[in-house]
């Protein structure tokens, strides 16, 4: 079993909330491995919206992504990408 | 409206937070759903199996995320993607498991039924993310109660009347105060219902003012929770959205003013009603019955936006589609299918409501630096600029990328094919005739590649260029020779032949588009097109204003494309002066020298 790990700052303005969050999971549950999220004490599945948006992770914030299974490391990719491009956002 | 009690002393004034900007005076429309039953502190018992609620529950679970889906293609249709991002995290809500895991366990282990299981888990899921410091990210709770709500509707096969249906029962407009709004309850508000919103929780961005912002609704939020109890169900109340504050009893000063701002606000949008009713059916034309073809500006309303051009406002055409529309607030360039179905919802939606042959003119993609899309900086690079109004901007970019242009024609040409419209294509900020000669080669090709695929194609599609720039100005017989057509974009063309930027308040008179050398310009641009029968229209800011219109008339011009709802208001303009009045006009006002005295010249002449 591969695993991946990185960890990144949200740039965009209002960090993970409901638009970046859905984008964010539905961009992780393309991919079989297991997906955490990790944001000051708290960790969240990254499959799960609940869970990422109850990270409380707003712009600014430090977040690792932590990824184990065969597509490990082509899921940290996408992720990182995502959270590069601001999801698309402009602020 | 009716005052139901105006004493003579000020009433109270509640603070809250100025939303949404303007002022209202109507009769309070209090709304404060009944939350459906099932609360998770009233735990009851199912006389069903644990196997049949959870069955009920997957299947409530599933209906309500795919009701929220549509409404989220709908209203990003509509509205903006913002509102239809959340209705999308909403729907993802419902299908996570960590909601729904912990609702079959309590179905399962303490034989609960799905609603009252399934709110139990939510109302867990929604007071952690109220906890959280981040206030953007608490106000998702609110969003999960939301959903929870549609689920609940479902299990209990209960249908209450929505808002917007309780609001159209209304006789008169209302203020409409409630506890919060939902996005739900906010996505069909219309602005003829509802004269301002009153909400008792939530600051400048809660959806209830993003919504008002947008529909231009006056709003104050954030009022309180005490201050409900003192807003009864149709007794007439004021608000201020600017100041935001709402005013009890309104002393009768107090009421004229609000009256008077608000009869402000609506003047302009009430006018142009009335002018649109009187001449929607009418086609443009001067007093003497020289056709003017009277067109509409869209891009980013979408199909809805199309549809209201022609049916609302009277639209003989559209003269300009803005594509730029398909990548804002996006990370990746849309590929060819994807520009096609956008194209063609939009290319239907005006099938639909124009006369057979209509034309429709696409301006192909108009980026640059001075409006970065992230889309685009994908493929060519930061686009940030030292001067970008002279930059790396509009058929430049295609001609540096030809694979943009080339799969952007071809998924409009075969949008046209697909709805049957009489598709007309330009190219924006064209300054040489090698740039056009490129673009056309693009177009050939494109054209010819699909012949070969068999593709269905509209029988023929004019080509033509928007004149913005002055090199386009000199050039203009030498274009009007090659090109089918020309639309002047009278906003660049200003800013480029004063050399002043337009949105710098600091060089006053100096962008205008009255000014003699714009007027002459747009002269030699018409004599051009003219010696190769070729037809001008504008499509820039100025042939929507019905003083400025009549003497793009004057000028030569054939066509006037603008927003929507400025189109009455020209038609009417128009059908005041003989063709022969308006060249008259022209002629005079050509040969003058400045800005003033074209501006005195105009006044007299059209008075």
């Amino acid at each position: 079993m591969a695993s991946a790990e990185t960890t990144l700052t949200l740039l965009n303005k209002v960090g993970l909330h409901a638009r970046p969050a859905s984008k964010f999971v539905q961009t992780a549950a393309r991919f079989s491995s297991t997906i955490t999220v990790v944001c000051g004490a708290r960790q969240a599945n990254a499959k799960s919206i609940l869970q990422v948006l109850g990270l409380g992770a707003g712009g600014g914030a430090e977040v690792t992504l932590q990824a184990d299974g065969a597509d490990a490391e082509a899921a940290i990719a996408a992720l990182q990408q995502l959270i590069e491009e601001r999801f698309g956002e402009s602020e | 409206m009716t005052a139901l009690q105006t004493p003579e002393s000020s009433g109270a004034v509640i603070p809250g937070v100025a939303a949404s900007p303007g002022a209202a005076l109507g009769p309070i429309f209090l709304y404060i759903p009944e939350r459906t039953q099932a609360s998770p502190d009233a735990p009851k018992r199912s006389s069903r199996s644990a196997e049949e609620e959870r069955a009920a529950l997957q299947q409530a679970l599933a209906e309500a995320s795919a009701e929220l889906m549509t409404l989220s293609a709908q209203v990003g249709q509509q509205m903006s993607q913002d509102e239809a991002g959340i209705f999308e995290a909403q729907a993802m809500m419902l299908q996570d498991p960590t909601l729904s895991e912990p609702a079959e366990q309590l179905i399962q282990s303490e034989g609960l039924d799905a609603a009252t299981a399934i709110a139990r888990a939510a109302e867990e899921q929604a007071r952690q993310l109220e906890a959280l410091e981040n206030e953007v990210l608490a106000a998702r709770g609110a969003d999960l109660r939301d959903a929870l709500q549609r689920v609940l509707r479902l299990l209990h096969g209960a249908a209450a009347p929505d808002l917007a249906e309780q609001l159209a029962a209304q006789r008169a407009p209302v203020v409409l105060v409630a506890r919060d709004l939902t996005p739900s309850d906010t996505a069909r508000l219309r602005q003829e219902q509802v004269l301002g919103i009153c909400t008792a929780l939530g600051g400048p961005t809660a959806h209830a003012a993003i919504l008002a912002r947008a529909l231009g609704i006056p709003a104050v939020t954030g009022v309180g929770e005490a201050a409900l109890a003192s807003l009864q169900n149709g007794v007439e109340v004021g608000l201020d959205g600017s100041r935001g504050e709402i005013y009890l009893t309104p002393s009768p000063d107090l009421r004229a003013r609000l009256l008077n701002e608000m009869r402000q606000q609506q003047g302009d949008t009430k006018q142009r009603m009335t002018h649109a009713a009187a001449w929607r059916q009418r086609s443009g034309a001067t007093a003497d019955g020289h056709p003017i073809l009277i067109a509409a500006n869209i891009g980013s309303g979408g199909p809805e936006e199309a549809r209201a051009a022609v049916q609302t406002w009277g639209a003989e055409g559209v003269g300009l589609l803005r594509t730029e529309f398909l990548l804002a607030e996006r990370p990746t360039l849309p590929d060819e299918q994807e520009q096609y179905e956008q194209y063609k919802a939009i290319f239907h939606a005006f099938a639909s409501q124009a006369p057979t042959g209509a034309p429709l003119v696409v301006r192909t993609l108009d980026a640059g630096a001075d409006k970065p899309l992230p889309a685009l900086e994908a493929v060519i690079g930061e686009m940030s600029e030292e001067n970008p109004a002279l930059g790396l901007r509009g058929i430049r970019i295609h001609l540096a990328y030809p694979d943009l242009l080339r799969i952007q024609i071809r998924a409009l040409l075969r949008a046209a094919g697909a709805a049957g419209v009489a598709l007309h294509l330009m190219f924006p900020m064209i300054a040489t005739i090698d740039e056009w000669r490129q673009a056309r080669a693009i177009f050939d090709a494109a054209w010819q590649a699909l012949q070969q695929e068999r593709v269905l194609l509209p029988a023929q599609v004019p080509v033509g260029i928007m004149v913005e720039t002055p090199a386009a100005v000199l050039l203009a017989e030498s274009l009007a020779r090659e090109a089918a057509f020309f639309s002047i974009g009278t906003n660049d063309l200003t800013q480029y032949v004063l050399a002043a930027d337009r949105l710098n308040g600091r060089l006053g008179a100096l962008y205008n588009v009255l000014q003699p050398a714009v007027l002459r310009a747009i002269a030699q641009i018409v004599q051009g097109a003219r010696a190769h029968g070729r037809p001008v229209a504008v499509c820039g800011e100025a042939a929507g204003d019905s003083n400025v219109a009549p003497l793009l008339v004057g000028l030569g011009v054939e066509e006037l494309s603008m927003v929507p709802a400025s189109i009455p208001l020209v038609k009417e303009a128009l059908s005041r002066y003989s063709t022969e009045r308006l060249v008259s006009l022209a002629a005079s006002v050509l040969p003058l020298d400045t800005l003033e005295e074209v501006r005195s010249w105009l006044n007299a002449a059209m008075r």
